[in-house]
């Protein structure tokens, strides 16, 4: 039972912004698909070291910026990450134009 | 751990082992008297003063310690390797810029474009380094500087414009290569393995290498210099080789103090190459001789790679856009005239899971004979491209 978000907001171009999504002045709860793919997407995106007191958490993505980090180490983050989850999502590379596009479907 | 200062070795020690020290000295001289030894144990109150004693010893240890780890490189912290790199000759080498090659096209009439012209990319800049005429329907390239420091990626293609504000006659503007990234501000980490490593020689070629590369704005640079006394040197780029007596200074980014720079190491007459048109800058010393020093920018070479994939050992769709971007996320650390081998690409994309990478080969030329490593140009800077690196599945 997960609090629905709302739509992803990008800050600078680079790093997703979360909000709770509020319907009524009441947060919606999903379940099921809806919550599952909330879940994929937001693992897919959240960056590493940011969550207080669950540094080995997140993705790496500030390292693939600095170029620290391989596209095939951050892609390799992503999978164990939703296998550790047990979500049947993947992560899907489209190349728009300059810019890199993720996008987490189901298997 | 131990360490020796003028041949005396010191090994620091706990407040035990200083307390035990002054229980045995104190019991050696008690049975010299025939009189009962004293029992390190709680109910003894000399020795709980030993402790306090041997406590207070093994914090000036520590100090000790500290203080001598301070001068040694491998082990100082990191504010104390930047107070130290002044005494090496060095600081963190300063970030650098971003440079690219701007391919013009001009329409029925002479396309100008001034000298620092702004061209837009996101939210950057790309400042033209030299002014540019384009005849008639005609084609030139002209390089531009990104106005922030640091890599800023543009892949091949991705600037396309058909109009600038204020430029009459374009067709168009773009860019066929993508960007030389520049470089991030050192890191205390990278300047350590610097000095480890010891590259950081202060005089001759090699100094002159590492000063002009230090200069901020310049991502690389090479200097080479033939030793001979007569007859050319012959250097794979270089047309006819280089003259006798006579150096060669490539950079990656023309900024000023160049010249000083180089003459501060050395005095050998340089040699404008061919590659491209020589620069120069002259150096005017306090008796009033004017040196001219010529340098040259380095180019850029692109690679091709066949990447062989296990075709049993697919395991995940649009597995090619990340290996191509793993693969060009190589082109920021490449040096003028560095050989890649097909090992380089190979570590680059150890933790590529989608599939099993069988091998790697590359080549200069896409229909050209591929093999283990590539030995780019003297003068080019070696990079990849999306539409380069081939995917074959076997």
């Amino acid at each position: 039972m997960d609090a629905l978000l709302a739509n992803t907001q990008t800050v600078q171009g680079f790093f997703p912004f979360w909000d709770f999504q509020v319907v009524g002045n009441i947060v919606p709860i999903i379940n099921g698909v809806e919550e599952q793919s909330q879940q994929a997407t937001v693992i897919c995106y959240t960056q590493k070291n940011l969550i207080p007191q669950l540094p080995g958490v997140g993705i790496n993505w500030a390292g693939l910026l600095l170029n620290n980090e391989t596209l095939a180490a951050i892609d390799s983050q992503i999978v164990t990450s939703l296998q550790n989850n047990s979500l049947p999502y993947k992560a899907v590379y489209t190349q728009v134009g300059t810019k890199l596009k993720l996008n987490v479907v189901l298997e | 751990m131990s360490f020796s200062v003028n041949g005396k070795t010191f090994t620091p020690g706990t407040a035990f082992d200083h307390a035990t020290s002054m229980l045995n000295y104190m019991n050696n001289l008690l049975q010299g008297q025939n009189l009962p030894i004293l029992q390190a144990n709680n109910g003894n109150s000399l020795w709980w003063t030993l402790l306090g004693q041997g406590s207070l010893d093994s914090s000036f240890d520590q100090i000790v310690e500290q203080a001598t780890a301070s001068l040694n490189v491998p082990m100082t912290d990191d504010q104390q390797l930047i107070n130290l790199l002044p005494i090496a000759g060095t600081i963190l080498l300063p970030a650098t810029y971003s440079i690219i090659t701007f391919t013009v096209i001009a329409t029925s009439g002479i396309c100008t474009i001034p000298s620092g012209y702004h061209v837009p990319f996101g939210q950057y800049n790309f400042n033209t380094l030299t002014s540019l005429s384009v005849p008639i329907s005609g084609t030139r390239n002209v390089q531009a500087i990104c106005d922030t420091l640091g890599p800023i990626s543009v892949p091949e293609g991705a600037i396309f414009l058909n109009s600038l504000a204020g430029i009459n006659n374009l067709q168009s503007i773009t860019n066929l290569f993508p960007a030389i990234p520049g470089n991030p501000t050192e890191t205390p980490a990278q300047a350590r393995q610097r000095i480890i490593a010891g590259k950081n020689i202060g005089v001759g070629i090699d100094g002159a290498i590492t000063g002009i590369r230090s200069l901020p704005g310049v991502g690389q640079a090479n200097v080479y210099w033939n030793y001979l006394t007569s007859g050319y040197l012959p250097i794979s780029g270089l047309q006819f080789g280089l003259p006798p007596r006579t150096a060669w200074i490539l950079v990656q980014n023309p900024v000023p103090n160049i010249a000083i720079t180089y003459l501060s190491y050395m005095t050998l007459p340089t040699s404008g190459a061919l590659f491209q048109p020589a620069l120069h800058e002259n150096y005017v010393t306090l008796a009033g001789q004017n040196f001219p020093v010529f340098y040259d920018l380095a180019g850029q070479q692109q690679i091709f790679a066949k990447v062989f994939l296990d075709q049993n050992k697919v395991l995940q769709n649009g597995y090619e856009i990340v290996l191509k971007n793993t693969v060009m996320q190589l082109n920021s650390s490449f040096g003028i005239g560095q050989r890649v081998s097909s090992e380089i690409v190979s570590v680059q994309l150890q933790n590529f899971q989608p599939a099993t990478v069988l091998g790697v080969t590359l080549s200069l030329s896409s229909g050209g004979l591929y093999g283990l490593d590539v030995q780019p140009s003297f003068n080019s800077i070696p990079f990849f491209t999306a539409s380069g690196i081939q995917v074959i599945l076997q």
